[in-house]
């Protein structure tokens, strides 16, 4: 990309790091349920609720 | 039955204390020249290159890994997370003996210890970030102690003045918490002032949040992997109730870095971002921001998430080891590598061999001074006289 001018430089960046912030919300919370899913999170449903949960 | 205390070492001359009884004496030697023959004749710093070593590796690695201190005291006390507790006091003694070290290696590079309390006693550069960088570390540094003493009254028997410094805990962990993102941030903060030094892929505005973040991903791996150390070596001094808390702690710091790093892996490349750095990314300087970056932060934070949802110790104390050395990476890269990028390849730095023995024989100290102590004061163990009294 090559801007002209400052205008053109931050609409650009600024564009780029708005893509990168839904990217990232849209990480942040995949990466919550795969850190939170699991063996460990089974096992402790298992333990507080037995096997009917 | 004997209480952990009370099983020491066997021999004194068993391979770790004469290994480090050698490291220690080669130490001193260096130490002698360091302050008999000047700066000079003993490093490789130059004018184009005044920081060295020393400031990166003992330091800026040694200030991020001592952050166990105050993320597991915060965990402990700020949050309420209790089942933290049993490795509070290991991670404020490494933290103590952290600092220490970070203070007792700056005089190489400083020279005339006695000059040290100058910049806040005598004559203060109150707008400097050093300034700032070195009253956080004697604030911190003194909180650390006092943070400490309890274990070494309990070992002592001074029970008075314990129950005082107990009752102080909440305040001290405000305090450090306080003091710990002031300083951290601001070792990141000093490296603004060189935009035409520091490569681009790694000078960023944010740095001071990349230095914070870093050290909190920094400490609670460090607490993973010296905890792991421990276990393996210090098994002997610690009681049921530790043995019983370790599991859950490993998980629980496993969990809480796999976050902190998802989240710094995003803010970096967000610093990419902000200043259109892309395309650097297909230079060489670009293959080690990207070997940093994909190798010592995502890597890790994805091994983290792995070994916490398969309750997988070993990954994640696999992990840990990658994140701690990928902090060095990070800070070597800074100060170091990425640091005057644009010098010719002879006026580049490169540590003198006096330099790393002197690295070495400062990490080797800390070492042997955590062993000193463990074996001997309450870290891994509940003194008998003060059992469930926290």
């Amino acid at each position: 990309m090559e801007a002209h001018n400052l205008q053109e430089y931050y609409t650009f960046t600024k564009g780029i790091i708005y893509l990168l912030m839904g990217g990232a919300l849209v990480g942040v919370t995949l990466f919550w349920q795969f850190l939170m899913g699991g063996k460990a999170y089974r096992d402790e449903n298992k333990k507080n609720y037995g096997d009917h949960h | 039955m004997s209480t952990p205390a009370s099983n020491g070492p066997k021999s004194a001359f068993n391979t770790f204390n004469l290994v480090a009884g050698a490291i220690l004496v080669v130490g001193l030697i260096l130490t002698v020249l360091r302050f008999t023959q000047g700066i000079g004749p003993v490093t490789n710093l130059d004018d184009n290159n005044p920081w060295g070593i020393w400031i990166g590796f003992d330091l800026l690695c040694g200030v991020a890994l001592a952050a166990g201190g105050y993320t597991t005291s915060a965990a402990c006390y700020i949050f309420g997370l209790k089942r933290f507790h049993s490795a509070v006091r290991p991670a404020i003694l490494t933290a103590f003996l952290g600092y220490a070290l970070v203070v007792f290696a700056l005089q190489y590079d400083l020279g005339r210890p006695w000059r040290l309390p100058y910049p806040i006693f005598v004559s203060q550069g109150t707008t400097s970030l050093l300034f700032e960088v070195g009253l956080c570390v004697m604030l911190y540094l003194t909180v650390l102690f006092v943070e400490f003493t309890p274990a070494m009254f309990e070992w002592l028997g001074w029970k008075k003045i314990r129950k005082v410094v107990v009752k102080l805990t909440l305040v001290l962990t405000i305090f450090g918490v306080v003091l710990s993102t002031l300083h951290q941030s601001s070792l990141g903060a000093l490296y603004t002032i060189a935009p035409s030094k520091l490569h681009p892929l790694w000078y960023s505005p944010y740095m001071p949040l990349y230095f914070f973040v870093s050290s909190i991903a920094a400490g609670m791996s460090m607490v993973i992997f010296e905890g792991s150390m421990s276990h393996k070596k210090l098994h002997r001094m610690m009681d049921e109730e530790y043995l019983k808390h370790h599991d859950g702690v490993v998980f629980g710091f496993g969990k809480a870095a796999a976050l902190v790093l998802f989240g710094y892996f995003f803010i970096k490349t967000m610093g990419v971002a902000y200043d259109n750095n892309w395309h650097y990314l297909v230079s060489g300087y670009g293959l080690l921001f990207l070997t940093e970056m994909l190798g010592f932060v995502a890597l890790p934070c994805f091994l983290y998430a792995v070994g916490v949802r398969d309750r997988n110790l070993s990954l994640i104390k696999k992990a840990s080891i990658i994140t701690v050395l990928g902090i060095v990476f990070n800070r070597f890269n800074v100060s170091m590598i990425a640091f005057n990028y644009h010098l010719p390849a002879a006026d580049r730095y490169f540590p003198s061999m006096t330099e790393i023995g002197i690295s070495v024989f400062i990490v080797t100290l800390g070492v042997v001074i955590f062993r000193f102590i463990t074996t001997r004061m309450p870290i891994f163990f509940e003194h008998p006289d003060y059992k469930g009294d926290h």
